[in-house]
């Protein structure tokens, strides 16, 4: 096993066991698949977060994570799950496709962003197309819908519709959805400054930006070749490394929205030197990691995790 | 819970609600109406199960 994986493997798995405790797991209830909580079990609100549903990717990448003391590589009930996972959040979106996170028929640009490269990715790994044709089907509008919005204040998001965008034009070799993976790379590029940072709210975030460079790096390995996004990406990873600390916390004046946490995936695919540094800072117990954080967003923290063993493992590195 | 539901209780909890008395009221209303007199297979029980590794299996 790699240092890359002794270190991060643990805290994803262990963040895995407790999202399936978060998931209604029971084939027969009508809310199988639902991944929030508060919402099956406790009842105490009136619809569930559509991001929580991301949950399907965790799934998807234990059961396909090829490592040594992982309990749940190629279960058969990780594969149930997912599917179920991503058939509800199917069930759950707004007529139009998009997605709700804090109030009912909000149609939420992030969430239908990040779900949507969850359902992808999940896509990917579990089988691919011919093994997903109906869910993808039903999943036209919410590309449809991801296509006609953006969110031009916030870099992330974008990111993440641009990956979803990718992502499904690669599944569904569809041209329609090759050109608008095309139009929304031509936004994200156009957002980015010169310095490589990706706005968030008009200013810069450490934190949001590992996250912008991890959607970057998941559409450079979809994509193939693409220079101006491999610049991009080269670009942001200089700003971020420059901005970490010896334990790999975000420099706090960097980050405009006070984030603490740094996604680690795209750091691995460029064989950054700078991904020591996180390690390091898990083996002090100096930074945050997946299961230290709420229920939203430990699922798409560890899925990075995973994507970070991944990248490590390949022989080629992004550039 | 939906939308509607949780719109009438909001509205019960910012009106009745302030006395504890209807609280107490409520909340016996709704546990014979979901728990003691429901069928047992749409019966309420909150548990706290989570995963269990046999599941695997």
């Amino acid at each position: 096993m790699t240092a890359v994986a002794a270190r991060l493997l643990g805290p994803a798995l262990n963040t895995t066991a407790r999202v399936l405790g978060l998931t209604d797991r029971d084939s027969g209830s009508p809310t199988f698949g639902c991944c929030d909580r508060n919402f099956w079990h406790y009842k105490i609100i009136d619809f569930p977060n559509a991001r929580l549903q991301e949950a399907g990717l965790l799934f998807a990448l234990s059961y396909s994570t090829n490592a040594p003391g992982n309990p749940f590589f190629r279960k058969a009930r990780l594969l149930e799950w997912s599917r179920g996972v991503w058939r509800h959040w199917l069930k759950q979106r707004n007529r139009d496709g998009s997605l709700a996170e804090v109030y009912p028929n909000e149609r939420s640009f992030c969430a239908t962003a990040f779900s949507a490269a969850a359902f992808v990715e999940s896509v990917a790994a579990l089988g691919g197309a011919p093994a997903w044709a109906d869910e993808l089907d039903r999943a036209e509008s919410t590309m449809d819908w991801l296509a006609a919005n953006s969110n031009r204040e916030v870099g992330n998001q974008m990111a993440a519709s641009l990956h979803a965008l990718a992502g499904f034009a690669r599944l569904t070799g569809d041209p329609k959805y090759a050109a608008a993976a095309a139009a929304r790379r031509v936004d994200v590029l156009a957002m980015a400054e010169e310095d490589g940072t990706l706005p968030e709210y008009g200013g810069r975030d450490l934190g949001y930006q590992s996250v912008s460079l991890a959607c970057l790096a998941r559409v450079l390995r979809i994509g193939g070749n693409d220079n101006a996004i491999a610049e991009l990406l080269r670009k942001g990873l200089a700003l971020l490394e420059a901005g970490l600390d010896a334990d790999g916390r975000a420099d706090p004046k960097q980050s405009g929205r006070g984030t603490q946490f740094v996604y680690p995936s795209a750091l691995a695919a460029f064989k950054s030197p700078a991904l020591d540094k996180i390690l390091g800072g898990l083996a002090r117990g100096r930074i945050l990691r997946p299961l230290w954080m709420d229920d939203r967003y430990c699922i798409p923290f560890a899925s990075d995790y995973f994507f970070a063993i991944r990248e490590d493992g390949r022989a080629d590195d992004a550039r | 819970m939906t939308p509607v539901k949780l719109i009438a209780l909001r509205l019960f909890n910012v009106t009745l609600g302030r006395s504890a008395a209807m609280n107490r009221l409520l909340r016996r209303a709704l546990v014979v109406l979901l728990v003691e007199k429901a069928p047992e297979n749409t019966r309420y029980m909150a548990s706290s199960r989570f995963f269990d590794p046999s599941e695997l299996d």
